[in-house]
């Protein structure tokens, strides 16, 4: 019955999301390869009846990780690899699903397969020997290792990139991994290097790609836009006291 | 004599409405390139009964709104896909029922490899639709798209009367009269995004002034009610 009410609900459902958003950001300010997310605001409208005519309904949000790249630190740890481009690393997850990540963030598996930190091995499923001295990644995603006596490096494996038409729609399910739903399109794997792509950059590691200070005057733009939702809430509270004032 | 009452009501609820238009246009200031809409309540010489017959009809309330057109300021957002018309003009987008113009910006690639609103309906340049894929596009500022070197196609910029625009929510528009006009000279803008155009001052400032109205109209109707409650027990009185 009384519209404002919810129209003004919305714009604080859709503000406090934005909150939690920024908050979610500056929290990972320092987490490998995080993508910040961004709201992406859409008017709703409804059909009054008469002649076609709308009148608003309110307004819906939703995140969507900005495709900035974070910069590439170097921090000579040959476990660590950055992507110099717009490419992911494709892993397995533990329910066998794929996954996509740009932390790269190297271990070892109890079973000698290279893996992300969090336990996730790459979909290549690269075999490290137990004796292994050193590991190379070439910026084309060649991996070799030098194992035991051996004098010269043996290859045991090629790190592939891929990439997708709509990044903006992968969806983060946690441990800096990210599912590709079907609106991201088909996932598209190449060799580093390839046109698009970009290159493996050993002994380097990518930062988040969050702004601290954009994120901080979003965030006193979120709360005062929240504040003045509110407002319009208790407008609308007092407006609907006045009409019940109506009769004595 | 009822007619003070009706339209004493008629102008609550015509409070009613702007306040229903105030809302929107605050819970959606975050909308890119949203466009301020007014709430327009007749002028006096359109509810002045000239006749008879019209002082019987309380008059009506419509929820008349208009569109406030003034543009929003671009701001910098730094992503590839964010772009804002400097000046006049309007991105064409595709829908199924014929083009929709807007001036939102804030592009995607979809799943096809199409450039596309945010609400999903592809965006025509010259040739149509125009295909990015996996490539990272550059847009210059007469809305040329280039991936690496290549020209892949121009964005169509298009201006359209005023009158001929119809507005249908999300910041998109249908142009009722077809002929579009392609701009010559388009100033397009990557990594920008045209802010909607909603000030929280002039909200506020008519969200106080409607409320006051409507607490006025509340008063009336309520001194009225009195005066006909006198005139009923002081006139009905027998005992004089």
């Amino acid at each position: 019955m009384f519209e404002v009410l919810y129209v003004g609900a919305s714009g604080m459902r859709s503000q406090q999301l934005h909150i939690d958003t920024i908050a979610h950001n500056i929290a990972n300010l320092n987490t490998v390869g995080f993508r910040s997310g961004r709201l992406s605001f859409a008017e709703v409208t409804a059909a009054a009846g008469l002649q076609g005519s709308q009148h608003g309904a309110g307004v819906v949000a939703n995140v969507v990780p900005s495709s900035a790249a974070g910069e590439l630190k170097q921090t000579r740890e040959p476990m660590n690899v950055g992507i110099a481009g717009p490419g992911f690393m494709e892993v397995v997850r533990p329910d066998g699903s794929l996954a996509y990540t740009r932390a790269g963030q190297l271990s070892v598996t109890s079973e000698g397969l290279l893996a992300m930190e969090g336990g996730a091995p790459l979909s290549a499923r690269i075999q490290v020997p137990s004796d292994m001295r050193e590991l190379r990644i070439d910026p084309d995603g060649r991996v070799s290792v030098l194992a035991g006596a051996e004098q010269d490096s043996v290859e045991i494996g090629q790190i592939e990139l891929v990439t997708f038409t709509n990044p903006g729609a992968l969806a983060a399910v946690g441990d800096n991994l990210y599912s590709a739903p079907l609106e991201a399109g088909e996932p598209q794997a190449g060799t580093p290097g390839e046109l698009g792509l970009g290159t493996l950059r050993q002994g380097f590691i990518e930062g988040s790609n969050i702004e601290l200070t954009d994120e901080l005057v979003t965030l006193l733009l979120a709360q005062r836009s929240f504040e003045l939702n509110s407002r319009v809430i208790q407008a609308a509270d007092q407006m609907l006291s006045i009409t019940n004032g109506l009769f004595r | 004599m009822s007619e003070v009452l009706q339209s004493l009501a008629g102008a609550m609820q015509a409070d009613v409405a702007t306040l229903r238009t105030i809302s929107q246009n605050i819970a959606n200031s975050s909308v890119p390139a949203y466009r301020r809409q007014i709430a327009l309540t007749p002028s006096f010489e359109q509810l002045l009964p000239t006749s008879a017959a019209q002082l019987s009809q309380p008059p009506s309330v419509r929820d008349v709104v208009a569109i406030d057109r003034t543009a929003g300021t671009l701001k910098s957002t730094g992503e590839r896909l964010d772009l804002a018309i400097e000046g006049d003009g309007y991105f064409v987008l595709q829908s199924a029922q014929g083009p929709r113009l807007t001036r939102r910006g804030d592009f995607r690639v979809s799943a096809a490899g199409m450039l596309a609103a945010a609400s999903g309906e592809p965006v025509l340049g010259s040739r149509g639709p125009i295909e990015i894929g996996t490539g990272i596009p550059t847009v210059l500022g007469d809305g040329t798209v280039q991936i690496g070197d290549s020209v892949i196609d121009q964005l169509q910029v298009v201006q359209a009367p005023d009158a001929s625009l119809q507005y249908v929510g999300n910041a998109v528009y249908v142009a009722l009269d077809t002929d579009l006009t392609r701009l010559e000279q388009p100033s397009v803008r990557q990594g920008f995004l045209e802010a909607g155009n909603v000030t929280p001052v002039q909200e506020i400032v008519q969200m106080m002034e409607t409320m006051r109205h409507f607490e006025t109209a509340q008063r009336l109707l309520l001194g009225y009610d009195e005066l006909q409650q006198r005139a009923i027990s002081e006139l009905g009185r027998t005992d004089q």
